[in-house]
């Protein structure tokens, strides 16, 4: 067999693969990237990217998490230099998270028995992908278009259902990082949700987290990603940890490139956000939101190349 | 009596004893059924993406086609089967499958179904026709009939499952041998072990003869060495690709934080 000294292969010893080298760096820079600019994880892209390369659908989830881990520890670093991070708002999140992640996983249990879990996780992820992605874009749009400024002093204005909510609730602090006060039932309670749909869709929850923290918490767009990292980061050490121990999924050779190309990406990234205003972040977001969940119905729609898969797949 | 009990006692010990008097069985000591195999052993390192073995041997003039094939252990795996629901391509149920060697190579002289008769494919597992009355699919709602062609195209995608028919039969210039030569791929996927190369050689659909060699394959350097650490120290792996992780991202943090406050 010639041996390809221009483009590399590595072996991967718990996938059982072999991939080219570049590919996989190329595959962690671009995910990187997308961490470190808008604090989103990229398990939703850089999984099915994996699967497609010829990874089994489980180490590629596993292995995925790993390289998070390294991205997003590298995002948070260079996102609390520049004084993004909410320490505070990220540990309660990450809280709220991890018991929502336990409830999901339970829920997921019954829904299997029940025999329509598929079903369930695959529309719920369209749907949470459509109205985050229609609503940012919208919302974002309606900023950058002239005259928005008189339309954002109205809706300043108007005091939302969730603002007379956490008016009523006890146990409130204030976020100096963020500038908002709100009650830490609230923050635990958002974050309990969004753990619950994360175990139900199997992601990392970033890209649920941050309209979250953009919308309903009202933070600002760049404290948003950095926070949203730190959340991420420990969402994907707790999944990495139960792979490894549990079902022997993490691929290390597969996790160190991609993050050698995802840590290089995410400061990349997060020096590019500070270029760039907080709706055109929202409005890019947003479309890569749409552009996957357009990619997922398209996969429901047609008619699959192979009809059985191993388990862990989607 | 005694004479006729003589006789039969005679009669009968030629048969158990005299060579040749048998229906033909494959014979396992011939000597133009020696097989070669090159490489014999393959290290899978960091590096490895796959190889070819060459298999060749010396078979009889007569012999008019060749079958050789890997073949794994059997297993039993658990696979989720698609359908659709109304529009939707869905996971419906799970679907279990016993007896499917988890490695299935194979090259033959021509399709097997063509060298050997459906007794002999049947009984050596010679081709996926053969390999689909052995496989069992057991699923809790009715199955569509085209699991099997579904799991070979699912074993087919990572190489685990092949089918060819490239090997070459050719005579010998003095014409006594037919020189057998074929070339099985060893995907990257291949499980770690002694695995028994085996050949068959036919004339008119039937069995002639077969021969074995014995290919091993290894993990060496750091496959094996992570992959022990993450079967036989789990949770000790777990800590220790989180820390990696996160060794990483603040090493990456602090270099190119620390180059941007130069260039300041």
């Amino acid at each position: 067999m010639r041996e390809d000294h221009v483009n590399p292969y590595l072996f991967l010893p718990i996938a059982g693969a072999s991939v080219p080298m570049a590919l996989l760096l190329g595959l962690g820079l671009m995910v990187g990237f997308l961490l470190g600019l808008f604090g989103v994880g990229g398990g939703f892209l850089l999984t099915p990217l994996l699967m497609m390369i010829g990874i089994p659908p489980t180490v590629a989830a596993a292995s995925d998490a790993n390289q998070i881990v390294a991205a997003s520890t590298s995002g948070t670093l260079a996102h609390w230099r520049l004084g993004n991070v909410d320490f505070k708002m990220g540990l309660l999140l990450v809280a709220g998270g991890v018991a929502g992640g336990t409830l999901g996983v339970q829920l997921i249990k019954i829904l299997r028995e029940a025999g329509n879990a598929d079903f369930v996780i695959k529309i719920t992820y369209i749907i949470m992908l459509s109205i985050i992605g229609s609503y940012m874009f919208q919302e974002s749009l309606r900023n950058l278009k002239p005259g928005w400024l008189s339309k954002k002093k109205e809706r300043i204005a108007k005091t939302s259902t969730f603002a007379t909510i956490n008016k009523m609730l006890p146990l409130k602090i204030h976020f100096d990082k963020s500038g908002v006060t709100l009650s830490m039932l609230t923050v635990f309670l958002l974050g309990l949700l969004v753990g619950v749909l994360a175990a139900i869709m199997g992601v990392g929850g970033g890209f649920i987290m941050v309209p979250v923290m953009v919308y309903i918490l009202r933070m600002p767009m760049h404290v948003v990603v950095g926070t949203s990292l730190f959340q991420v980061l420990f969402t994907c050490i707790n999944v990495t940890f139960m792979q490894s121990y549990y079902n022997h999924t993490v691929d290390l050779t597969l996790a160190v490139l991609l993050l050698i190309g995802s840590t290089i990406g995410a400061q990349i990234g997060a020096r590019i956000s500070t270029y760039l205003k907080a709706d055109q972040l929202k409005i890019i977001l947003a479309s890569i939101v749409l552009l996957v969940m357009i990619s997922m119905a398209f996969d429901l729609l047609m008619h699959p190349d192979i009809l059985l898969s191993y388990k862990g797949a989607h | 009596m005694r004479t006729m009990f003589r006789s039969l006692l005679l009669i009968s010990s030629l048969f158990i004893f005299a060579p040749g008097l048998h229906a033909a069985q494959p014979s396992e000591d011939t000597e133009s059924s020696h097989i070669s195999i090159v490489p014999d052993i393959i290290h899978i390192n960091a590096f490895y993406k796959g190889t070819d073995v060459a298999i060749s041997a010396d078979l009889p003039i007569d012999c008019d086609g060749a079958v050789v094939k890997i073949q794994g252990e059997d297993e039993r795996i658990t696979l989720k089967r698609k359908a659709k629901v109304y529009i939707f391509w869905l996971n419906v149920d799970d679907v279990t499958v016993s007896n499917a060697p988890d490695i299935y190579i194979l090259n033959s002289t021509a399709a097997p179904e063509s060298i050997s008769a459906i007794e002999a494919r049947r009984s050596l597992l010679l081709g996926y026709d053969a390999l689909m009355e052995h496989i069992d699919f057991q699923g809790k709602n009715a199955l569509s009939g085209s699991e099997f062609s579904e799991f070979i195209k699912l074993k087919e995608h990572n190489g685990s499952y092949q089918q060819n028919a490239t090997a070459q039969l050719l005579p010998s210039p003095d014409k006594e041998r037919n020189s057998f030569n074929a070339i099985l791929p060893i995907p990257p996927a291949m499980p770690s072990g002694n695995h028994q190369v085996l050949l068959y050689y036919f004339r008119d659909r039937t069995l002639m003869g077969r021969s074995s060699a014995t290919l091993r394959v290894e993990k060496v350097g750091l496959p094996n060495y992570l992959y022990s650490l993450a079967f036989d120290h789990p949770a000790f792996y777990g800590v220790f690709a989180c820390v990696i992780a996160m060794a990483a991202g603040i090493t990456m943090g602090l270099i190119l934080g620390s180059r941007k406050r130069r260039k300041k």
